[in-house]
């Protein structure tokens, strides 16, 4: 009678463990997929924003030129990173894409002239960018939680290939920080 | 001579001690202490006593608004920093978690009576965006709102008027921009349809009961309710009168969750 009782027991927790974990498991990766997902989706805006500002801003000094001429190449490797699924590379991307930004808000001046409609397209695609830095912090939260959750479910883990790298976590604290001009 | 030079040192040390004292408005050399937004504060503190209770009270409102609009905007006015204002704006808004966890739609304003701003007028000004809303209202845009608003105010004098006028323009451009939705907080849902199935689930039990029990449930609840009743001494689970006062019985305002990344405007 008492091991009855003790099997029954070890039987009802193997299940609640099987089927919690699987729920929490499977609601931690969801979690880490909806977050990625808005990163990509922050960054294809982004993407269309440069090329916006691309149409709007005709050239008008060599600094201007320059940032423009920077813009545009994150933007392709944004686009091509996108292609290939790579969020690391696209994220690198946009960070040299935000440095160019800053530096286009400093030209202000040369672009004074270029009225309200760029003052609008600026502040969209200052939106934007920031958009993406919110959903990047939101994404390294949802890899850190759901990479928690392997740590006590580690079999339910490993229906979904295991832990994920966490964004950053593998960066050279001794390497020279990427400081945007305006000190943001 | 000696003596005196003795003197002149101490006091020169005595002096520079008091000025490098943390004190609730702050001074040239030290920060000043970050206030906890309670609910006997308000969304308005003002660690100078400059503002006027008419002023304060337009200022209280307009935050109010702005918080039935679904963001959270609080408000400090301190004399000086040693910090830059957005610093002290950010931390502000990041001590009272300012807006809400999930979206982080909060805004944090720090003012500076004995700082100048860029313009070579006081009070400097920094307005900090949570790090969501950022996404809709950008430097650029919080620039601008100042431009409008704050800076002429202040040039003519009223920085008081101006700090009105710039939760006025910001409440008017939340209500307005595009893509705000996004990070309005929802209004608390309805409770009262899961109150109704609950109170009817009740009532369903309780007559099953009658029925087939002959009560006995609610008995047992009833009695349970009497002994734990009966062995409880007084004053046990009451609120309690403590130690804290006319002022220490708040509850904190904000507690939202929201974060800080350091982004907004100074002027």
């Amino acid at each position: 009678m008492r091991n009855k009782t003790i099997i029954v027991i070890a039987v009802v927790l193997f299940f609640a463990y099987v089927i919690g974990g699987g729920l929490i498991t499977i609601s931690a990766h969801n979690e880490y997929q909806s977050q990625l997902g808005r990163v990509w989706n922050a960054l294809n805006t982004g993407a269309e924003k440069i090329q916006s500002l691309q149409l709007q801003v005709q050239v008008p000094t060599d600094l201007v030129r320059d940032v423009m001429t920077n813009l545009s190449a994150a933007r392709n490797d944004i686009l091509a990173a996108q292609q290939s699924g790579d969020v690391v590379a696209a994220l690198s991307a946009y960070d040299r894409a935000s440095v160019e930004l800053n530096a286009l808000t400093e030209a202000y001046p040369d672009l004074i002239d270029l009225g309200p409609l760029y003052t609008t397209l600026m502040d969209e695609t200052s939106g934007a960018f920031n958009r993406v830095s919110y959903a990047r912090d939101n994404l390294i939260d949802a890899q850190i939680a759901y990479n928690s959750t392997c740590i006590y479910f580690p079999l339910h883990c490993e229906r979904f290939d295991g832990t994920v790298d966490v964004l950053g976590a593998g960066s050279d604290p001794s390497a020279r920080m990427n400081i945007p001009p305006m000190g943001q | 001579m000696k003596f005196k030079l003795f003197s002149v040192v101490v006091i020169i040390i005595l002096l520079m001690t008091a000025a490098c004292q943390q004190t609730p408005s702050g001074n040239g050399f030290v920060d000043p202490v970050i206030p906890i937004l309670t609910s006997s504060t308000g969304w308005v503190v003002d660690t100078t006593a400059t503002l006027g209770v008419e002023n304060e009270r337009n200022m209280e409102a307009l935050a109010e608004e702005i918080r039935t609009d679904g963001f959270q905007i609080g408000i400090a006015i301190f004399s000086n920093s040693a910090s830059e204002p957005i610093q002290i704006a950010t931390e502000f808004g990041n001590t009272n978690q300012i807006g809400s966890g999930e979206i982080d739609n909060g805004i944090a304003v720090a003012i500076f009576l004995d700082k100048e701003g860029a313009s070579g007028d006081k009070p400097a000004i920094a307005v900090a965006i949570g790090s969501g809303l950022e996404a809709v209202l950008t430097d650029g845009i919080t620039g601008r709102i100042l431009d409008a608003t704050y800076v002429p105010a202040r040039s003519s004098g009223d920085w008081q008027r101006g700090t009105i006028e710039l939760l006025t323009g910001l409440r008017d451009y939340l209500n307005g921009a595009r893509g705000i939705d996004e990070f309005r907080t929802p209004p608390p849902p309805d409770q009262t349809a899961l109150i109704v199935v609950v109170v009817i689930a009740v009532i369903i039990i309780v007559i099953l009961d009658g029925i087939f029990l002959k009560f006995a449930i609610v008995n047992f609840v009833l009695e349970l309710f009497l002994s734990a009743s009966e062995s409880t001494p007084y004053g046990s689970s009451g609120t309690g009168f403590g130690s804290s006062g006319s002022s220490g019985s708040s509850s904190t305002r904000s507690g939202g969750g929201g974060s800080f990344r350091g982004g907004g405007s100074t002027r």
